[in-house]
């Protein structure tokens, strides 16, 4: 990628996950996984691809006058095809599978199979892997991983707010 | 890494470092024998942290994918997941992920024979092995989970009691004469578990809990608490019985620390297979430690037993082989000789060894082989498993993966008509059961149905599955929709599986692949496998039963997947399907390999005497649970370590 574009894609990021920027690029970042997702979300698609969607995030982004708040109305514009190729939507719903799952994913669609097809996906890193959205979205930690104490799990977890704003 | 030979030689050579190896080189090298261990996997590493990050950054997160040698490298046409060909591997070992090409020699360790069935309704069928174990440096423990029951009385006189597969030699007799070694397993593993749910359990099967544990007896540490999971089981299975006999859920006694000790306090990393990061839970690399700081205990890494000599019927020596790395040369050779000799490779290498021990003079079937019986009765606890939907969050995916189980249907007079099973309650979701966190998300963000809960599927009562029937079939969500939608599926998910016990088939074999190698040269295992009693296909039937049943006394919606037809032959051979009174039904391995090197009461049936000795060399024993005559209902390996014990002063009381 020719140029910075992390803050769009942190915001983009936070339009496609539903998670806060706090949670997606937290002020002290010291795993900074959001360079490791840009640079596979970048070297997984087309030369130029992941800029192209990109640009078109930040104009939209800014037309509307940058408002923080506004990021997931935009991403659904343009997963609706506002300005976007079908091989750009499923990118950015590629990089929505690498935010949860840590791992980068190959769609086969199929249109006559009762599933519509399957996913298989490649682990980016350890990190990309205890970083994985997933393990927030419901309340729990990597498995292999936790720094909740003994007996955490016969209790309720905190609220799905808190995964969702908070830094892990 | 180099050995002393002790002067006068060592007492006892032992194959194999997991549990049962351990344990009786820690007894035998407590009480000043002088042990050696030949071990065919690489040390315990420094670190557990190395195994861990293999973990993390594997694509399958199967039993196995913590440890070496790796698994799955880049793919290809013909094999997608770059299953490494076990021909190039020093000590290849058979992995879950070997299943699904069971047909394939060149990416499985297995081999298998093409399939005689031509039904799936058919007994003969033959399946894919469902289980798996590993061959490094204190053995399977490493990925097993915890969950440290004893079997029960009438599992050791199935044949007496219900006209089923076989006693165990002496049968309650030998229930009787283990208990004290059960109690002393318990306290290597170091199990928590309260006394009470336990007491309260063994009065359901009239056995005297005094008589079990003793007056004073108390399990090593408190019981591991419950999780919400099992809460919603525990208020709600009560309304229901199994053929006559009352549910409740009772907390499963574990080899995880409740308290700290000399190991951690668990912290509930949901893990426990396939890696425990903190080692709260137990595993064969505590009591190896034990053994090894005794002093008189020595272990020769990358070792693999390769041939047992004998001297006319007593064990001479036993041939090995040794390797620097995985995939190179042979690196040197030698015979370890003892007086005694103990055999711990597991219920897959053991046999294995002793066929290929067939070139002494007056034993060419291999040794300890007389009645035939070696490699035969191969068996596992075949798993039904069921998973579904609660109505309210029970926030799966916290806690160690089983914290209880439903205990109540392990014993009762059906037994004479069906194979009785324990139901494991899981903590992990559809981990397991769908491969999530991952089947839902890619549902989810791409539009797919492989999880039921994006599409128009329906369940066998008639339920319709889709998590939110305001949202069209194959929605493709990102953002809040998203969060809302995984996090209300992630939340609820149950699942339940269910360890049917299996009966001793002597067709149910391992022998010697005439035609595949590994890479040290030695045969590997060709298997056959199959379910052929009704006895223990009924069971499937019945535990599909019962867990609808379960889930609609929870309130909770069904989402078992119905299996598909099996096919029957070509590359994409069904492994685990088969078809049973007009209904498709897949099956799991649990884990447990059992029965190929048997204990009985004669020398005609069986490979072992009540003592695990060899019937034909008297200097030979055997353990693990390849001494198993049958399954039984409890999970193995409390009564391998319990057999382990009995067998070390077995070898005492020998040596003098
Ligand atoms: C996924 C999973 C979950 C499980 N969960 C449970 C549970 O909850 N409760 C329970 O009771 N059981 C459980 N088990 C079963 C348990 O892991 C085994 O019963 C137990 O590990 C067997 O111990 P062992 O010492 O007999 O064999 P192993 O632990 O397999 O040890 C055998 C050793 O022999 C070595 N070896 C093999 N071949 C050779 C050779 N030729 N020369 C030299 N060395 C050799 C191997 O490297 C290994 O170190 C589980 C198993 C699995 C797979
Ligand atoms: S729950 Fe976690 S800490 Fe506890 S035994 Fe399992 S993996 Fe170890």
């Amino acid at each position: 990628m020719v140029f910075d574009y992390m803050d769009y894609f942190v915001s983009m990021s936070v339009g496609l996950t539903g998670f806060s920027s706090d949670a997606i690029a937290p002020q002290l970042d010291t795993i900074d996984i959001k360079s490791a997702y840009l640079a596979a979300f970048d070297e997984n698609l087309p030369t130029g691809m992941a800029e192209q969607i990109l640009e078109r995030y930040k104009t939209l982004f800014v037309a509307g006058g940058s408002k923080p708040g506004s990021e997931e109305q935009i991403v659904g514009q343009m997963l609706g095809g506002s300005g976007t190729s079908a091989a750009q939507i499923l990118a950015m719903r590629q990089l929505i599978f690498l935010w949860y799952a840590g791992a980068w994913p190959t769609v086969q669609s199929d249109g006559n199979s009762s599933t519509g097809g399957q996913t298989f996906s490649t682990v980016l890193s350890a990190d990309s892997y205890t970083q994985g959205l997933v393990w927030r979205v419901m309340q729990s930690h990597p498995m292999g991983s936790t720094t909740y104490n003994y007996g955490y799990w016969a209790s309720n977890p905190p609220p799905l707010s808190a995964y969702l704003e908070n830094p892990v | 890494m180099s050995i002393a030979t002790p002067p006068g030689g060592f007492d006892v050579v032992i194959v194999g470092s997991g549990i049962s190896g351990s344990i009786i080189a820690y007894q035998l090298g407590k009480a000043g024998k002088k042990v050696l261990i030949l071990e065919g996997g690489p040390p315990v590493p420094k670190s557990r942290e190395a195994y861990l990050q293999t973990f993390f950054t594997a694509n399958a997160k199967t039993p196995e994918s913590p440890y070496p040698p790796v698994l799955q490298g880049a793919g290809s046409a013909g094999n997608p997941l770059g299953q490494p060909d076990p021909a190039t591997l020093n000590t290849p070992r058979y992995t879950v992920l070997q299943i699904g090409a069971w047909q394939n020699p060149k990416q499985c360790y297995f081999v298998y024979g093409a399939q005689a069935a031509i039904a799936a309704t058919d007994p003969q069928m033959t399946f894919a092995f469902g289980s798996s174990y590993e061959r490094v440096a204190g053995g399977t423990t490493w990925h097993w989970l915890g969950t440290s029951l004893m079997h029960l009385p009438n599992d050791f006189q199935l044949k007496t009691k219900y006209g089923q597969g076989v006693d165990w030699p002496g049968g309650i007799a030998f229930y009787n004469q283990l208990l004290p070694y059960y109690r002393a397993a318990s306290d290597v593993i170091g199990v928590s578990s309260d006394r009470d749910p336990m007491v309260d359990l063994y009065k359901t099967f009239n056995v005297q809990p005094s008589g079990v544990y003793g007056p004073n007896y108390d399990f090593p540490m408190p019981g591991i608490v419950m999780s919400l999971n099992d809460a919603l089981y525990q208020q709600k299975v009560t309304s229901l019985k199994v053929d006559g006999i009352p549910l409740f859920v009772t907390p499963t006694p574990q080899g995880r620390n409740s308290r700290p000790g000399k190991r951690r306090q668990c912290a509930g990393n949901t893990n426990c297979i396939p890696i425990c990061p903190i080692q709260a839970k137990y595993d064969g690399t505590v009591t190896l430690a034990e053994a090894l700081q005794t002093g008189n205990v020595q272990i020769q890494y990358q070792t693999v037993a390769s041939n047992i000599r004998l001297s006319g019927s007593q064990v001479s020596g036993i041939d090995y082989l040794t390797y620097d790395t995985q995939t190179g040369p042979v690196s040197g050779r030698g015979t370890a000789v003892g007086k005694r000799y103990i055999l711990a490779a597991h219920a897959i290498e053991t046999p294995k060894l002793l066929l290929m021990s067939n070139g002494n003079p007056g034993f060419p079937n291999g040794v300890a082989n007389g009645s035939g019986q070696v490699g035969r009765n191969l068996m596992d606890h075949v798993m039904y498993l069921a998973w579904g939907l609660a109505k309210d969050p029970i926030y799966a995916f916290r806690g160690p993966l089983s914290t209880s189980g439903i205990e109540a249907a392990r014993d009762g007079a059906f037994r004479s008509q069906r194979a009785a099973y324990r139901i494991e309650i899981g903590n992990e979701g559809w981990n397991w059961a769908a491969n999530d966190p991952n089947t839902t998300l890619a549902d989810f963000v791409f539009g797919q149905n492989n999880s039921q809960l994006n599409g128009n599927s329906v369940n066998a009562q008639g339920q319709k599955l889709r998590f939110d029937p305001n949202l069209p079939a194959f929605s493709q969500l990102y953002g809040s929709k998203l969060v809302q939608t995984l996090n209300g599926v992630y939340i609820r998910q149950l699942r339940l599986g269910y360890l049917i016990e299996q009966l001793p088939d002597p067709d149910n074999r391992v022998t010697l692949s005439t035609q595949y190698k590994d890479h040290l040269g030695l045969p590997r295992p060709q298997v056959t496998y199959r379910i052929r009693e009704d006895y223990v296909r009924n069971a499937f039937v019945s535990a599909k039963q019962v867990s609808t049943q379960i889930f609609q006394a929870l309130g909770a919606t069904e989402y078992t997947m119905p299996p598909a037809d099996a096919v029957l032959s070509g590359s994409g051979a069904s492994s685990s399907t088969f078809r049973y009174q007009g209904q498709n039904f897949v099956f799991y391995g649990a884990g447990h390999i059992i029965g190929t090197y048997r204990m009985g009461s004669s020398a005609a049936n069986s490979v072992l005497n009540a003592r695990q000795q060899s019937w034909d060399h008297e200097n030979l024993y055997m353990v693990g649970s390849g001494v198993f005559p049958t399954t039984a209902t409890a999970n193995p390996t409390l009564t391998i370590a319990a057999l382990a014990l009995q067998a070390a002063d077995n070898v005492l009381k020998d040596l003098g």
